[in-house]
Parts: structure tokens; sequence; C-alpha cells
């Protein structure tokens, strides 16, 4: 056969097409950034070492993705995370609690970036991202923490775009990207959010921890409340639904400390034994009673809580109604049935001046009348001098009241120091400064060395009224004692002898009351408290912070079936139906408006539209430009016409055609900012 | 029960027309537009994942009782729903139009050209069939100063289809599919294009006992062609206009009148691939070996003709000429 010289078609096996599934460059640096950002709150909660294995991974995954180092061996990795997990042991949390559980997500967080290589690593690591964001959300709550949050799902976002991208872009375009689409998707978020039917917990969760308890603590030593004063951090807020009562009738009872033990006084001496005080607890209040002839006031307001750690609700006693997850102890106090992790809020109903416990149980008046025996001898023999020149119980708390008030005694929020045994006696007849705590505690112990039931009570008096937000603010410096006294037919009567002392603590506030000594807040030099002009600013951000709480986070079932209530009238599954149906078609469109996805979109260029709008002015003034006649042709009629403006029409022509032609987009965006200063002084 | 009456009974009308419009009779035609009414939009794998987040801090939601968590989860799902109008929108208003597939032999891969326009920005489409060929697709508005955004850019792309048996290739319906922009949605379409592409018989030869003797390539001698120029036949008297160079000059010498040489041409050899010169082999290894025949032939630039059972290809040379022969081949048998 001659040699044969056709070409052979070369003979090629079908290859698979791969779909380009690597994570380029700029994907993997908007990755890291946003694992880092995600990452870093949780420093503060959670072991911050965390952190740096992130930033070990993320460098080294850099050092590869530049070819400067080898992907970490398998025996290394292994080694990492037994490292990683045996450090969250030796951290010491409790292995069922969510804080383990998020370090562990945490720890997978930090490793898995230097994993990523394909798309799906990317998705993976974003999409634990979004779901850390929302598990630091249960460790903070603040509009700070929430703006933060947004930042991180912008980020993520941003990522996520950018692990898909195919053709290399300017890595700002992807942040552009995912920050429009978040923002575009806030209207939808919000109508849902408005309208998604809040259910109760499907199954009981353990809260976090790792935050330290804050305001109020079960009980009281000589200097604790004073130290609480050196603190304008908000407690609570309060909005009240009629007429607010005075400011020297706003006592925000919290807890009863019932025991005293020559130093400081405790909830329950701990001599009780469990099954008596299991009995105490159990005890139903007795129902508040009206006074005769005296007409009931009744106070209806929401209060806001802010996250304590702790259990106390503090209200305007005696409490008629509430709708929180709360109970009643026996005596008045009110307790959230967890402690407040998160702000929480409360709806309430009280009776200011009706009459509680007329006939409490022989047990309740023993604790309270109950000393610790041998200590404070001058008091005790005060007491049953003064005893004997009175009458009747209320008369004698009147005259230790107003031994309070005759007596020089100081109001200061520095008091001396109190030596060892007898405080009492210390306080009454030698120093006789003292805080709302010692006068509390003194006048307690002078009617129970008489043998009358009486008890400290801790709480807050008093709050600032923010005039712009209709509402109260109770900062932890409106922490006070006083006391309470049972006397036949009249139940728990409250008095305070602060009020003997220091009128414009309950009548004002603190402040005012300090103004002579200067301590309020004396620790605190910064407080905006302190600092006239800057209260102004305090207020305005206290309402936003209010609204934030009550409208935002307090967004619970209650409120939700209050809003749309309002809103709509009456609420039926259909009308709300149709309702979110109404909304979502609305954003729908706004979608497709804003996303140009209507068919008669036609945008036209800018340097087009500003040459249309030179043509028009010039239009104005009598001078039409022919189909046919080039941009050069219209300027020179127009100089001849307007010789006045050739400089001008000259100027806009000439950067309009060089616009036209040129091919750098830089140079471009000068040309069409001049254009534009030359169309308007046309 | 043909295929086309099957599905048209078994599918609702709507159905038939977007999935099997051939079976509809109505025609594939050279363009593709895609829109509201073909375009369709699932979530991808990921997209399931982030509804499994969304699920997730939805629940964490409830049970923590926590309204910044309610955020999160509302904001991801709208972010998902979003998306399915940023992933329509890179794929509306695109056209497809086929400009052509290029012919290939057996066992090759056939190249379809298309061209996509569009209006605007579009990003990362692929073009083809899955599992097989795909080609990606982005168009950008090059200019966005004096080009207004409603300018139509286009591009260019080839996308290649197995051709493993020759005849006529009709390549399945393409698809149009694009993850953008983050990879959570899908938007798809196909596009029914008209796409025919004739696929030559796989060149080989066979063994030379297989041909009846070698001669039969090589035809008789064609006829004389008058006013050549190789072969002397005869001399005439000489007529005005004669080449001096054709004079007889011996005729004159003895005659004293003038002559003039007389030449022919005779038409080449003409070459004939035939059929029935091969004597055994399946009907594919003929072809095979014609087609080598034909590539050969065609290379040394010889006229040649074709002979195939209810077919004859006149003797020709030229490229149009190879390529009807090689298409003969490929649609091989020809019904007189």
């Amino acid at each position: 056969m001659r040699s044969s010289i056709h070409k052979r078609p070369e003979v090629s096996a079908v290859v698979k097409f791969e779909l380009d599934r690597q994570v380029k460059y700029a994907g993997m640096l908007w990755l890291l950034a946003a694992q880092v950002v995600v990452m870093l709150p949780f420093v503060t909660v959670l072991p911050g070492w965390l952190v740096l294995v992130l930033l070990v991974s993320a460098a080294w995954r850099i050092r590869v993705l530049r070819g400067h180092w080898a992907q970490p061996s398998l025996t290394l990795k292994v080694g990492a995370v037994t490292l990683g997990i045996g450090g969250l042991v030796l951290s010491g949390f409790d292995p069922l609690s969510l804080d383990t559980m998020s370090s562990l997500l945490l720890l997978a967080f930090a490793f898995k970036s230097l994993e990523v290589i394909h798309r799906r690593d990317a998705v993976v690591v974003v999409f634990t991202g979004y779901f850390l964001v929302a598990i630091q959300f249960l460790y903070s709550q603040t509009i700070g923490a929430t703006v933060y949050g947004v930042v991180c799902l912008i980020l993520l976002t941003a990522a996520l775009v950018a692990a898909h991208q195919t053709r290399p872009k300017k890595i700002t375009a992807h942040l552009r990207l995912a920050g429009l689409m978040v923002l575009q998707a806030l209207p939808l978020m919000i109508i849902v959010y408005l309208f998604f039917p809040r259910l109760p917990p499907l199954w009981a969760v353990s809260m976090p921890g790792g935050s330290a308890m804050t305001g109020i603590s079960d009980h009281m030593a000589p200097g604790d409340i004073a130290n609480l004063s050196q603190s304008d951090e908000a407690a609570f807020r309060v909005t009240f639904k009629g007429a607010r009562p005075e400011q020297q009738q706003l006592y925000w009872r919290g807890l009863v400390l019932n025991d005293f033990d020559g130093r400081s006084w405790h909830q329950f001496s701990t001599q009780l034994s469990s099954a008596e005080l299991l009995r105490l607890l159990q005890t139903r209040p007795e129902v508040p009673v009206s006074h005769a002839g005296e007409p009931l006031q009744k106070v209806e307001y929401d209060v806001i809580y802010e996250a304590t750690q702790q259990n106390w609700l503090f209200t305007l006693s005696p409490l008629t109604k509430w709708n929180a997850d709360a109970i009643m102890g026996f005596d008045y106090r009110l307790m959230a049935k967890q402690p407040l992790q998160a702000p929480m809020s409360l709806s309430a109903s009280s009776v200011i001046n009706a009459r509680r416990g007329l006939r409490p149980e022989k047990m309740l008046r023993n604790i309270t009348t109950k000393l610790p025996p041998g200590q404070n001898p001058k008091s005790l023999q005060l007491a049953e001098q003064w005893r004997g020149q009175v009458n009747s119980a209320p008369e004698y708390a009147a005259k230790v009241m107003e031994h309070f008030r005759q007596q020089p005694f100081y109001y200061t929020l520095r008091p001396p120091l109190a030596g060892p045994g007898n405080t009492i006696d210390q306080f009454l007849f030698d120093s006789k400064r003292g805080f709302c705590s010692h006068y509390a505690g003194s006048f307690v112990f002078m009617m129970r060395a008489v043998g009358l039931p009486a008890r400290v009570v801790i709480g807050y008096q008093g709050g600032e009224w923010n005039e712009a937000g209709d509402y109260l603010t109770v900062r932890q410096y409106d922490a006070h004692a006083w006391a309470e006294v049972w006397f036949e037919d009249q139940g728990w009567i409250r008095y305070d002898p602060t009020a003997m002392v220091a009128p414009q603590r309950i009548e004002q506030n603190l402040q005012t009351a300090m103004q002579e000594e200067g301590s309020f807040l004396e620790q605190n030099l910064f407080s905006p408290a302190r600092i006239s002009w800057l209260s102004g600013l305090r207020k305005n951000w206290d309402s936003v912070q209010y609204a934030w709480r009550r409208w935002v986070l307090g967004y619970d079932e209650e409120m939700q079936i209050t809003f749309l209530k309002n809103w709509l009238g009456e609420i039926t599954v259909a009308k709300m139906g149709m309702m979110f149906a109404t909304m979502f078609a609305m954003v729908l469109a706004l979608w497709v408006v804003w996303l140009g996805l209507t068919r008669s979109q036609n945008k036209t260029a800018p340097a087009v539209k500003l040459y249309r709008k030179f043509c028009r002015k010039l239009e104005k003034r009598g001078l039409r430009r022919a189909l046919d006649a080039t941009p050069s042709q219209y300027a020179e009629l127009a100089v001849r016409q307007f010789p006045e403006r050739s400089e001008q029409i000259l100027e806009a022509t000439r950067l309009f055609e060089c616009i036209s032609y040129r091919e750098d987009t830089q140079t471009k965006n000068v040309l069409l900012a001049r254009l534009r200063t030359a169309v308007r002084q046309v | 029960m043909t295929r086309s009456s099957f599905v048209s009974d078994f599918f609702p009308e709507h159905m038939v027309k977007r999935f099997f419009p051939k079976h509809q009779g109505v025609l594939a035609s050279k363009t593709a537009r895609f829109h509201l009414r073909n375009i369709y939009v699932v979530p991808t794998p990921a997209g399931f994942g982030l509804i499994g987040i969304i699920l997730l801090t939805l629940v964490a939601a409830i049970n923590f009782q926590n309204s910044l968590i309610y955020i999160v989860s509302f904001w991801l799902a709208s972010l998902l729903v979003i998306n399915v109008l940023y992933s329509y929108r890179n794929l509306s208003g695109l056209q497809l139009e086929l400009l052509g597939s290029e012919p290939c032999f057996a066992g090759q891969q056939c190249l379809v050209s298309l061209r996509a326009s569009g209006k605007g920005d579009k990003e990362s489409i692929y073009v083809g069939w899955k599992d097989i060929d795909l080609a990606m697709l982005g168009l950008a508005v090059v200019d966005e100063y004096t080009t207004d955004a409603s300018a139509i850019s286009t591009m260019e792309m080839q996308i290649a289809y197995p051709a493993p048996d020759r005849g006529r290739l009709q390549p399945p319906r393409l698809d149009i599919f694009t993850h953008y922009p983050a990879g959570l949605v899908v938007s798809w379409a196909y596009a029914h294009l008209d796409i025919q592409a004739i696929v030559y018989p796989h060149p080989q030869l066979m063994d030379e006992n297989h041909i009846k003797g070698r001669g039969t390539e090589i035809a008789e001698d064609g006829r004389e062609l008058a006013g050549g120029v190789s072969d002397f036949s005869g001399m005439r008297p000489y007529q005005e206009g004669d080449s001096p160079r054709r004079i007889h000059w011996a005729k004159y010498a003895q005659t004293g009148k003038l002559h003039s040489k007389v030449f022919v041409d005779y038409e080449q050899h003409d070459l004939w691939l035939d059929w029935a010169e091969l004597l055994s082999g399946s009907i594919e290894q003929r072809l095979s070996h014609l087609c080598v025949r034909v590539l050969d032939l065609s290379e040394q630039q010889q006229s040649f003709g074709l002979r195939l059972p209810g077919k004859t290809i006149s003797p020709d040379k030229g490229s149009a000429h190879r390529a009807a022969c090689l298409t003969a081949l490929a649609l091989y048998p020809h019904h007189a």
C-alpha cells in the first residue's frame, strides 16, 4: 500500500467537563476575614485561644494559597484536633452545656479554614458562621452586638459570593453585592418577623453561663449598696399605662432579707432546716386587701429588665397581676422562673396602697423577730426604754424614725468602716454616718428588739424620667434598702428611715442628695450622668436602647398579638395569611423594580443623558438640534447664536465627544464630572 | 404506540410543549430566548443546606425565646428568596443563537458554535450538555459610561458533542444553567436548537486482499481534447494567428507552404472510487476505507468520482467535492 498521506483525525475520548469548583484567592480572603470577625466576640465568653487556633490556621492557609507551604499532613491535623479538644476539656465547661457546644463548633470552624479547597468546604464554613452569629446573640443582645452581627452576615455572604466566582473580579465587588443582597433581604425579614407566630419553647434548654451576675445580690452587708451606687448602668425601664405615681412612691421592691447574723442581712437563716424552708417557700401570700374607706390606687405598667443572671424582679408592691413567667413568694416578692439571661419584659398591675399579710404565719413571725443573741446591748437597752414611753407599736416605730430625723445622722456614700461586733451600736451611737443599708438595717434591728416582726427590703427607689420616650429608667445607683414592719390589723407597713435623714434622696434622686458630699459616681468620673452636657445625649441614647428592648427584643407572643390587633383589628388565620401574602407581594414588587427586572427598563448612559440635557437647555433658548446634526455642527451653530456662552458650549461638546471615544474608564470618570459642570454652566 | 403519541397522551399539553417540542411538531429553531416562562429556579444542595441552617436557628430562637436569633433565621430565609431573583435575572433575557456545527469523523467530537447575546451583565452561565461538555458564558457591559445599559453584548463559544457513529447527528436539547451569585439556587433552562451535524465515517483502510485488482481505480484513457499541448496529432495549413513556433519548418522546406502542427490533450485518467470494487468487509469497513481514499485523493489534488449503491458523484476535485463525497459516505445508504 502506498504511504498513506491523509491526516488521520485524532480520536479522542469524551472528557467529562468539570465545573470550576475551586475556591479562588479572593474567595479565601473573604472567607478568612469573615471567620475572624465572626469569632472575635466569642473571646469574651469562651476560651480566647480558639481565636489563636483560627489565626494560625488562616495564616497557614494563606501560605498554602501562595504556594509557600504545603497542606498540613493528616497526623498534624489529627494531633491539632486532639489538642484542641483536650484544651476544651481542660477549660472546665460542663460537657453538655451550650458553652461546650459552641466551643466545639468554634474549634471546628477554626480548623476548617485550613481545609477549604472546594466550594463545598467554603459553603460549610459560611453556614457554620451563620449559625455562630445566631449563637452569639445568646450571649449579647445589645444594639452594638446586633450591628456587629449584621456585619458578620454581610461578610459571610461576601465570602459565599466570592467562593462562587468564576472570573477574576475586583475584590470589593463581592462585598458590594453581598451588602446589597443583605439590604434587599431586609424588608421581607421584617415582615416575616412581624407575622411569624411566636411559639413556646419546644424543650427546656440550659442557657449559656459565663457572664457575671449584676445588680443587687441576695444578701446585704453594710457597704454593699453603696458600691452599687457607683454604677450608672440601667437596671430596668418602665412605661406606665396610666398616671405615673409620684417619685416618692416608686419603691421597686425586689427581695426580702429576713435574717440578721450581726453583720449582714440574708434571706434566710442558715439554721433553718430545708423542710422548714421548703414549707415557707411554698406558702402562698395572702391576697392584698384594701384599707377601709381608702380608694385603691392602682398602677399599671410594663417593665423591661436588663439581663442580670439573677431571678429577682423589681415591682411596685403589692402586685395583683403579672404576665411573665414568674412566681410570687410568700413575702410578695416576684421571682422569674429562670435567671435573667436576656432582657425580660413584664406587664404588671399593682395596688400600691393595699394592705398585705394581715395574718402572717407563726413561723414567719418567728424568723422576722429573731436577733443574734448578746450583741448590740446599748441599742437593745434604748429600744426597751423607748417602748416603755409609748403606748402602741406604730407610735414606737414613729419614735425611732423621729430619732433618725432629729439626731445628727449623715447620709453618705463614704461610711466609716465598721469595727468587729456590735455594728448597730457603733452606727447608732458613734459614727451616725451611713448609707441606706445602715439605716434600714438598724431600723429593723430596733423593731425586732421590742419583738415587732420586721424585715429589710432591697430594691430600687425612684428612677429617671425620660420625657422624650415617656418612660422611667431605673439605674443601678437607684438601688435602695428600706424596712417593713408588721402591725396587728395593718399588716406589713413600709418604713424608709433614709427619708428621715436625706429626704432629697427619696423626693428627687441620689445625685441631689450627694451634691454636697460630691460622692455621686465618684469612682465613675466620666459617666455621662455626672457630666451635664452629656446628659441630654445619654437620655437620647437611653431612649433608643429602651425602644430596642421594648420593640425588638421584647417582641413576644403577647406583643405580637397586641401589635397586630392595633393594626389590623380582630385577628383570624385567614386575615393574617392574606395580610402576609399582600405584604410579600409588595416586597416582591419592590425587588422586581430594584433589581431592574421590569421589561421597560432602559437606562441611558450618563454621558448621553448629560448631552441631552445640554441640548434641551439650548432648545429652550430657541436653538433646536436637527436630527442629523453632529455634536460639532450643532456646537458651531450654537456658538454663532450665543457667542457669550461659546466657551462652555465648546467645552461641553468637546468633553462629550472625548468621553464617547475614550477607552479607559478611569479618565472617563474625571471627564464625566467636568462635563456635568460644563453643562450646568451653559 | 409511537413515542410521540405516548408523550402527548401521558403529559398535559403545556408540559409537552415545554419539554418535548419535537413531539409537538414545534420546530426547533436557530435561536432560543430565556424568560419567565422557560427559566426554572430550584435550590442547589447548598441551598437545601441553608434551609437546614434556617430551621436550626429557628428552633434555637424558639427554645431560647431570643428575638435576635429569630431575626437571623428570617434574614437568612429572605436572603435565600432574593437569591432566586438574582439567579433568575442572570439568565433572563439571554439569547442563544446557533451559528452552525462543523462536520467531524465518527469517534471524534462534533463542535457546535453558538452566539450568546443579552442585555447587561451575565455571569457564570454554563451552556452545553451536563456531564458532556459545557462552555462558560459571561457577558459584561464593557463601558458603562457611554454605552446604554440596555445595550446588547455578545459572546461566541463552541461546545463539543461526542459523535461515535457516522450519519446525521442531532444532539439533544442544550442545558443552560447558572449558580450565580452565591450557589444557593440554580436557574436552568433548555434550549431546543436545531443542531444538525454530519458525522463522516471513521477513516480506516481495509486489508489489500479485500480489494479487487489495483487497476480498477484507474479508469480508461479519456477522450481527446482539441487545442491541447501534449500529443502531436497532425498538421493543417497555416492560418493567421497561429504561433510561429508551431510552424512545421520541414514541411515548408519540402512544399514552400506554411503548415502548422496540431496537438491534443487527453482528459485525465479519471479515478473512480467504487463500492463494488470492495469485495468483502462490512458496510462500515467499506465506508471507512472509502473515506480514507477520499481524504488521500483530495490531499493529492486528484480528480475522482465516487460510486455508491444508489448514488454516484461524477469526478471532480476541490473541497466542495470532498465534502460532498464524505457526506455521501456519511449518509449511506441512499435510496435512489
